[in-house]
């Protein structure tokens, strides 16, 4: 045995290799299980969510803390549980699907009748098209990359052209299953890696705590399938060196398609398990370069050809198909550096952390619940980095998991600025793959080393909880809880009427109408998706729209951007509207009637259709040749 | 026959009918996405997992794998159709992922029966108590349950309400202008509305009485002289009788 293999030995409190471990099975098919119990107890939980979700709808003041009840009922079993030793393997397993799926449909029941986060209308959009033409690559103006990364579409169109349902019901069940696969690979790498299911049970469940687990991640987005693929893929590729001859080719084919699927799925994932895998595999390589007299098998396992299978996938395909890409991440890259440059040099405040997407400001237990989410993973991570350095430094995935998640502290910094926090999102979900690992091994340790004490195991369980409860609460508060549409709250804007204004659009002007749309307002996507326009972007059309919308008048600017947008119908959005004369001016100054009225006086733009909140200009005189663009105006 | 042959032979069936249900494009819901979530989800996978090795494996284990191969070839499949130019239709899909079930569950079967002799026994699983089982089925009443509690609540509380007026223009002659106006409720009750239609500012016509329940439309046409439009415009202002001071709604049409 090994230096390395000898120091991990203490830590296999409860050893289960897995596939073919017979004896283990079978002693675990006896233990008793508490996961039906905790599914029904889930089950319940979600339907006082349900009533809460309504009772929020109606205003009511009973719904968040009804809310709250319901959110920590599913958690509470699940981390006591999954934070005690002597349970069985089946049981962390579904323990951890129970509470996969649980978590997933809290956000299914947010919106039971729509998509209504502009990612998904985005990628309904995608999805629509190629049911349309029954063709890949088709172009969507309202996120240019998507359909460059069909890999959520293929399975989403899949379900629909053969079983007839809607790409809402179609979605909704991909991403289902999809958590479904999350959850299993999850725990499944876990528990290669460690060789213990308790500490593949807890690093899934402190995963889970990821604050976009609950709801970024379980949209219909790609990212939510990119994310099951990579950990699919993670997972088998560990097992792959573990497996016997006769069973490599199954884990080899398995890995190199979860591989194949997540670089055509999402791009950001894609770079972010390449890194991954690289920095395993120059990791092992290093360690059988220096250390080959004493390394054994287990401890330099390491993905071999998948990394550089993975490296000339990804690069591949960004090069030869998904090359806008580039420009697409760059911009948000730069912005971000950009901005903490400025921050750095003082030129620039830090972004409000506590105030809402509207400028609310958030409620102070929220406030203090999101600060002890953050300070206790760092508080823990040094411990459990510590751990696992200890433990297991001789294992090149260990330092990987390390690598991995001493990158949690540097997002925190960049949450600083808008642009990073935009980008926090993304990455947090890959980051949270070693947090969770490494805090799980120094959990797991401290509760060894005190002989397993209720009162700390308790004390971990709650720590736990913390850490989840502080992770929705940093949740912007209108995901959390449904209600009226919110001026300025990017998932609360998308309402009945919005959509139906798109709908009227696409049945009564037809579809493909070049569009313009306020860009900082989300229901450019429903007019994207559910209108079917064509909405003219930055991105896609190299215009910037916005200018006319954020121009006191009319101007003549305004006229030569609609034309050389070719733009024919302009969509007025009252909601951003009003939001933008707040930022710009003073309503004290007048200029908030100027504003609203300024299209109706323009000469040949015609008001043809009005929803209160919705209004619709016909502009296309602008794209008459003769269209003189000085003298139009009244 | 042991029970991997007879688990394999039931993939064969359940994937035949599946590729008849969908080709003959049975009209009942249920019963279709019954055939295709498996057809799409599991046994691809599980299939290949069969035929790529004789071991046994652990349930969870079989399951993941068979995930996410599946998953992995509907992503990767799509791709597939679209590069050799069958278009991600019904047919090429279920021909794509039914082709892949049925040869490789086959071949599993066929090495099953070869190796018959020389099979591992199975893993030990214990039985699931009833209890459990009934549990699971009450959580998974009450998810549907919740599911229908969570429509309810969206769709009668806290939507927008609202009325849409659209005036579109339709044929025109040297003369006249066809104009097609349109009012369309989904406000909370009935709702009595006035509509005027005012060419530079003088009536024109007037609607009263527009009675509109909540999803109810109201559409009509006009035909208006050019000649009386020229240089000006043609406005509709919609008022509500509970609020007639104010147009609640308003649309223009300028002569170009």
């Amino acid at each position: 045995m090994s230096v390395a293999e000898r120091v991990v030995e203490p830590l296999r409190v409860q050893e289960l290799t897995g596939i073919g471990d017979r004896s283990a099975l079978d002693a675990d098919a006896k233990m008793h299980t508490w996961a039906p119990p905790f599914a029904l107890l889930t089950a319940v939980a979600l339907l006082l969510i349900a009533v809460a979700y309504t009772g929020s709808r109606m205003a009511t003041a009973w719904a968040a803390p009804l809310f709250w009840l319901s959110y920590v009922m599913i958690l509470l079993p699940v981390c006591v549980r999954l934070t005690m030793v002597q349970i069985a393997r089946s049981e962390r397993i579904g323990l951890v699907v129970v509470l996969g799926l649980g978590l997933y449909l809290v956000k299914v029941l947010y919106s039971p009748l729509m998509f209504t986060m502009g990612d998904e209308l985005q990628h309904w959009r995608t999805a629509y098209d190629i049911l349309q033409t029954d063709q890949l690559f088709q172009p969507n103006a309202i996120l240019p990359v998507s359909p460059f990364f069909p890999g959520l579409e293929n399975v989403t169109t899949a379900l629909i052209t053969m079983s007839g349902l809607s790409i809402f019901a179609a979605g909704t069940l991909v991403i289902g299953i999809t958590r479904l696969l999350f959850g299993l690979s999850l725990y499944l790498f876990y528990e290669e890696v460690s060789g213990s299911s308790r500490i593949a049970g807890l690093s899934a469940l402190l995963y889970m705590a990821n604050p976009h687990f609950i709801f970024f991640n379980s949209q219909f987005g790609y990212e939510a399938l990119a994310l099951a693929l990579a950990a699919f893929t993670l997972y088998v590729t560990k097992r792959r060196d573990a497996s016997p001859v006769n069973r490599r080719i199954l884990v080899s084919m398995a890995a190199l398609f979860g591989l194949g699927a997540m670089i055509i799925t999402h791009h950001i994932t894609s770079f972010a398990v390449t890194g991954i895998l690289l920095a395993w595999e120059g990791l092992a390589y290093y360690w059988r370069a220096t250390k080959s007299g004493s390394a054994s098998a287990a401890t330099t396992a390491s993905p071999g050809g998948i990394a550089l299978l993975s490296l000339i996938g990804t690069l591949s395909w960004v090069a030869f198909v998904a090359y806008n890409v580039i420009g697409y991440l760059s911009p948000w890259l730069n912005g971000m550096v950009s901005e903490l440059v400025s921050l750095l040099l003082l030129e620039s405040a830090p972004r409000n952390f506590f105030q809402g997407s509207a400028g609310q400001d958030i409620a102070l237990g929220l406030q203090l619940a999101t600060i002890a989410h953050v300070v206790l993973i760092l508080v823990a991570l040094p411990f459990g980095v510590w751990q696992v350095w200890q433990r297991y430094r001789f294992n090149p995935m260990m330092l990987t998991f390390i690598l991995v998640a001493i990158l949690y502290p540097a997002l925190q910094i960049a949450r600083l600025t808008p642009v990073g926090l935009a980008i926090v999102t993304r990455a947090t979900a890959i980051v949270f793959i070693g947090v969770a690992f490494v805090l799980a091994v120094g959990a797991v340790h401290l509760l060894e080393k005190r002989q397993e004490r209720r009162s700390l195991t308790l004390g971990v369980a709650t720590w736990c909880l913390i850490i989840f409860v502080g992770a929705m609460a940093s949740v912007v508060s209108a995901w959390r809880l449904p209600g009226p549409a919110i001026a300025g709250n990017y998932s609360r804007s998308l309402d009945m009427e919005r959509v139906a204004a798109a709908e009227w659009s696409r049945e009564r002007l037809g579809t493909e109408n070049r569009f313009a749309a306020p860009m900082e307002h989300p229901s450019i996507y429903v007019l994207g998706s559910y209108g079917e326009q064509r909405v003219v972007t930055n991105v896609a059309d190299k215009v910037w729209l916005q200018a006319v919308y954020s121009e006191p008048q009319f101007t003549d600017v305004s006229k030569y951007l609609l034309r050389r947008g070719q733009v024919t119908y302009l969509w007025e959005d009252t909601q951003a509207s009003k939001l933008r004369q707040e930022e710009t001016v003073q309503p004290s100054l007048g200029i908030l009637e100027a504003q609203s009225t300024k299209y109706d006086t323009a000469r040949p733009v015609d008001r043809i259709f009005d929803s209160g909140a919705i209004i619709i200009y016909n502009v296309d005189s602008y794209n008459a040749p003769a269209s003189a663009l000085g003298g139009n105006t009244k | 026959m042991n029970r991997k042959s007879v688990e394999l032979l039931a993939i064969l069936v359940f994937t035949v009918l599946a590729i008849g249900v969908i080709a003959l494009d049975v009209a009942f819901a249920p019963l279709r996405l019954l055939f295709v979530l498996p057809l799409i989800f599991v046994l691809p996978g599980y299939a290949l997992v069969s035929l790529m090795t004789t071991d046994q494996l652990a349930g969870t284990d079989r399951l993941t794998l068979s995930l996410g191969l599946s998953m992995g070839l509907a992503v990767l499949g799509g791709l597939f159709l679209h590069v050799i130019g069958l278009g991600l239709q019904s047919d090429a899909w279920v021909s794509f992922l039914g082709s892949i079930t049925l040869v490789a569950a086959a071949g599993a079967l066929h090495r099953a029966y070869r190796n018959q002799d020389v099979a591992t026994a199975p893993i030990a699983q214990a039985p699931i108590p009833m209890r459990s089982v009934g549990m699971v089925a009450l959580a998974l009443l009450l998810v549907v349950g919740a599911y229908q509690v969570a429509r309810w609540g969206a769709n009668n509380f806290g939507q927008s309400r609202f009325t849409q007026l659209w005036m579109t223009p339709m044929t025109a002659t040297a003369e006249t202008q066809t104009i097609q106006f349109g009012v369309h409720s989904q406000e909370a009750t009935a709702l009595r509305y006035r509509l005027e239609l005012k060419v530079n500012d003088t009536l024109a016509q007037e609607w009263n009485d527009l009675v509109l329940a909540p999803g109810q439309t109201w559409e009509t046409t006009v035909a208006l002289p050019l000649a009386q439009m020229a240089e000006g415009e043609l406005a509709a202002y919609l008022y509500r009788e509970d609020l007639p001071a104010t147009a609640y709604r308003h649309v223009v049409w300028k002569a170009k």
